[in-house]
């Protein structure tokens, strides 16, 4: 490394600017993905031994499911994400700004780290279900609970299934870091007061993607012919609340400071 | 390419917190009240100093120092900070500005590590992000303070993590390095050995370094600018020459030192058996250092924490000022 007493020219603080912010986004990506993926680890290994284990226990005791553990795994998943995304930016936030990363470098870092976590839930519960699928198969049982997304029974479906996990998982994960970031940035008073609206964002990402307790809870309320009805409409409304998580997350976190240490 | 030593200015600046209830990593809820943390505050640092940031508890030091390395930001006023280009500042405002924070490097008492990590992740982390990290230098300090790495801050004393802290101000070799109170917790011979690697380092590393402390007659020998603060104001920025020229002490017996004294302002008096110490303002004239040495009486420099006990107690107590 050059060291150099002169002060650079504009050109090169720039390029200095650029590489460190590169650098730090690099870096907070690597953690968030990290983070998620090891907690996600746990989380999936052990649905996915349940998912072998609870059919083949209950064929062997002669009984028959009516669902497998994969219906558990789909409401769930995207809470465990939740929480993952509460405790990765509580990690972070501290070290990063005080290492000298910017709260730019902060969210662009935590969308990527969410969006390197989420496919590989989704593709996680593709693999549950598609195991699931073959062992209710061979034991010759019907699954008579509902799985996966509702936006479409055609072929696609295994494939819309786990693109819509990937796509709820990001929400959640985004929705939560933004929700670390008021509780943060403004205390627990107006932290808490930003939980209905998180409610009502991710209540509206499992309906849009026709999946989860969301998806149940508005399918009671408004009937099973509400909107959206194709996957295309669903992925839209699906990526435009996810975009709004992402507006949201950057309005908490652009303004986080750090009070003096007590 | 590490750029020159950072300076800052800041001009009128104020920073105010509203009231707010917030939860700590314990789970504890804690209100902190509204406050003016700094009330026009007009201030320049040079670059490639090492400056003392003095001031009592609540004086303001810990919110000037987070302003400069952007973690917080001024309810009014302006803060600027960067190096000396050819004679030119081209300071910038380090609010979300890469080039600023990523050569500011603010150590504070808590160390700012990840609690729920081993320290070697949060020194990776720092070393990830900061692009003059001295790997080496880490590992030797770590070693000279018998610090474990692998354990987490919460397995680690209090002298420990502040430390961990003292490591990563000086292994970020940043242009603006600041030190605010890590000294707490730590024994004396782990303070001085502090002490004498921010020396060494900075002799073979030039940089400003900004030290915060209320151990002021330990750290004094290392400054060459002083800031006081108290209640939110500068009430002093000054070399460390200008202010010790602000006084002298005279040791010796009792009354040939009360001779001596004539009418001039006590700083400070203590009193050992027949010996007696004072702190006067203003500068000895020739003939009382004449005077001085006849009656046997030692003439010193002004001690900078007599000084600065002085400045931020006036107010205080007014009628002790006055005697």
């Amino acid at each position: 490394m050059s060291v150099t007493n002169a002060a650079p020219s504009r050109v090169e603080r720039e390029a200095f600017a650029a590489r460190v912010h590169a650098r730090a986004v690099r870096k907070v990506t690597r953690y968030v993905a990290a983070v998620g993926l090891f907690m996600g680890a746990f989380y999936w290994g052990i649905f996915l031994v349940v998912t072998v284990a609870l059919p083949v226990i209950a064929n062997m005791a002669g009984g028959v499911l009516e669902g497998g553990a994969m219906v558990g795994a789909e409401y769930s998943a995207r809470w465990f994400a939740f929480s993952v995304g509460i405790a990765a930016l509580a990690m972070a936030v501290t070290t990063h700004l005080a290492a000298g990363g910017t709260r730019r470098a902060l969210w662009l870092g935590s969308l990527r780290g969410s969006l390197a976590v989420a496919v590989p839930f989704g593709a996680a519960l593709v693999v549950g279900l598609v195991v699931e699928g073959a062992l209710f198969e061979a034991f010759g049982w019907t699954h008579d609970l509902p799985r996966g997304s509702g936006l479409t029974s055609g072929g696609g479906w295994l494939l819309v299934s786990g693109l819509a996990e990937a796509l709820v998982v990001a929400t959640y994960l985004v929705a939560a870091m933004a929700l670390g970031a008021a509780y943060y940035s403004h205390g627990a008073l107006v932290g808490t007061l930003w939980i209905p609206f998180a409610l009502v964002l991710l209540l509206l990402t499992d309906g849009a993607l026709r999946t989860g307790a969301g998806d149940d809870a508005l399918t009671a309320l408004l009937g099973e012919e509400r909107m959206p009805g194709t996957p295309v409409v669903g992925f839209l409304a699906g990526l435009l609340l996810l975009a709004v998580a992402t507006g949201w997350f950057w309005s908490q976190l652009r303004s986080i400071t750090l009070r003096p240490a007590r | 390419m590490t750029p020159a030593p950072f300076g800052a200015r800041l001009d009128d600046v104020v920073v105010r917190f509203g009231t707010r209830r917030r939860m700590t990593s314990d789970g504890t809820l804690v209100k902190d009240d509204d406050a003016t943390a700094l009330d026009g505050v007009d201030l320049q640092i040079r670059p490639g100093t090492i400056t003392g940031v003095l001031g009592r508890n609540g004086a303001g030091k810990s919110t000037l120092l987070s302003l400069l390395a952007a973690f917080t930001r001024p309810t009014g006023g302006e803060v600027r900070v960067g190096p000396d280009s050819d004679g030119q500042q081209a300071w910038e405002d380090p609010w979300e500005n890469p080039w600023v924070t990523s050569n500011v490097q603010l150590v504070r008492e808590s160390g700012d590590l990840q609690d729920e990590e081993k320290v070697s992740e949060s020194l990776k982390y720092y070393a990830d992000l900061r692009p003059a990290w001295d790997s080496d230098l880490a590992g030797r300090l770590l070693d000279l303070f018998e610090v474990n790495p692998r354990k987490k801050p919460a397995a680690l004393s209090r002298g420990k993590r502040s430390a961990v802290g003292a490591t990563i101000g000086l292994a970020s070799r940043a242009p603006l390095t600041i030190f605010d109170e890590v000294y707490l917790g730590m024994d004396a011979p782990t303070r001085y050995a502090f002490y004498d690697e921010i020396l060494a380092d900075y002799a073979e590393h030039p940089r400003t370094i900004l030290l915060s402390s209320h151990l002021v007659e330990e750290v004094e020998r290392l400054f060459e600018d002083v800031i006081v603060l108290h209640r939110g104001r500068v009430l002093l920025a000054e070399t460390a020459e200008e202010m010790q020229g602000r006084g002298f002490s005279l040791t010796g017996p009792a009354t040939a030192v009360d001779d001596l004294v004539d009418g001039r302002r006590v700083l400070h008096r203590q009193r050992l058996g027949g010996t007696v110490q004072v702190t006067l303002e203003g500068a000895p004239g020739d003939g009382e250092r004449e005077s001085a040495r006849a009656a046997g009486v030692e003439l010193g420099t002004l001690p900078l924490q007599d000084l600065f006990v002085r400045l931020t107690q006036v107010d205080a107590d007014p009628e002790r000022s006055r005697r």
